[in-house]
């Protein structure tokens, strides 16, 4: 990895989540999650769209993701659901292991985008983000308290 | 460096693109009813701007001193730079007046001069050059 010198803060971010796609890219993306825990957490990449829709946005922001550290399986259920429901988010899935260090507003996910970086009209793929095949990263929205 | 492209045709709000060859190739279409394609390589950042001074970027670029394919005149570059001055978390943006032929509805070049305002959100790139783009009218 190399060493990242550059910081961009998302606490001013839109409402509406926006994924970190995590790589090697100098510059790390940094939020404060968890509700009343306030952490700070950050990871190196890239920042892109995917929720395209105010009442998904509503539905992620919307669970209960308790206080602390650690989501639950019933969390990653729902939220693949919500995912798996939208042809722009179907690229995305809640990474199983890393629920315990995902919090409200910071959520690690399984990233699977188009290896090629041109735009297909005769795929299915409706996400924003093409040319990194198979990924991690985190969806990070604006926290609420 | 990472090999990625990213869509910004559903964006919320206004956001920057900091150039930079580190980043990702981020494309959005742009220019009113032209539906332009525009491209930058570098980094997306959120910009301070709530939704009244979204509008007020709207109506801006809704006045006649832009029309479709039209790049943005003197007179619209100054009436951005007069919203993003007026408040110290965006003051740090400014259109660059050197690429107004290049700036349409939705995709103009700035300046960033971040320096070390704790209000701003990007830290470390010095200064820099971008984009300030927002969901197209088209």
């Amino acid at each position: 990895m190399s060493e990242p010198r550059k910081l961009i803060d998302l606490s001013q971010m839109p409402r509406a989540p926006m994924l970190v796609v995590a790589g090697s890219t100098g510059v790390v993306y940094r939020n404060v999650v968890g509700g009343a825990a306030r952490y700070v957490e950050s990871l190196e990449g890239i920042l892109a769209p995917v929720l395209f829709d105010d009442e998904p946005n509503s539905r992620v922001r919307g669970l209960e993701y308790g206080e602390g550290r650690g989501i639950s399986s019933a969390h990653r259920r729902d939220l693949d659901a919500i995912f798996a429901s939208l042809p722009s988010s179907q690229f995305l899935s809640v990474d199983a292991d890393r629920l315990q260090d995902s919090c409200e507003a910071w959520i690690w996910v399984r990233v699977d985008t188009p290896v090629a970086t041109a735009l297909d009209s005769s795929s299915k793929y409706l996400g924003s983000i093409y040319g990194l095949g198979p990924t991690t990263g985190v969806l990070t929205w604006r926290r609420t308290r | 460096m990472i090999r990625a492209r990213v869509r910004l045709w559903g964006l919320e709000a206004p956001m920057l693109v900091i150039a930079d060859p580190a980043g990702a190739r981020y494309f959005n279409q742009v220019g009113g009813t032209s539906c332009s394609q525009e491209e930058l390589q570098g980094f997306l950042c959120p910009l301070d701007l709530d939704e009244a001074g979204y509008e007020r970027l709207e109506k801006i670029c809704g006045l006649p001193f832009l029309i479709d394919t039209a790049s943005i005149s003197n007179e619209v570059a100054d009436a951005i730079d007069e919203l993003l001055a007026s408040k110290p978390s965006t003051a740090f943006v400014r259109v660059d007046r050197g690429r107004l032929a290049e700036s349409y509805e939705a995709w103009v070049h700035v300046i960033l001069e971040a320096g070390a305002n704790a209000a701003v959100p990007l830290h470390g790139f010095g200064a820099a050059r971008g984009v300030l783009t927002w969901p197209n009218s088209d």
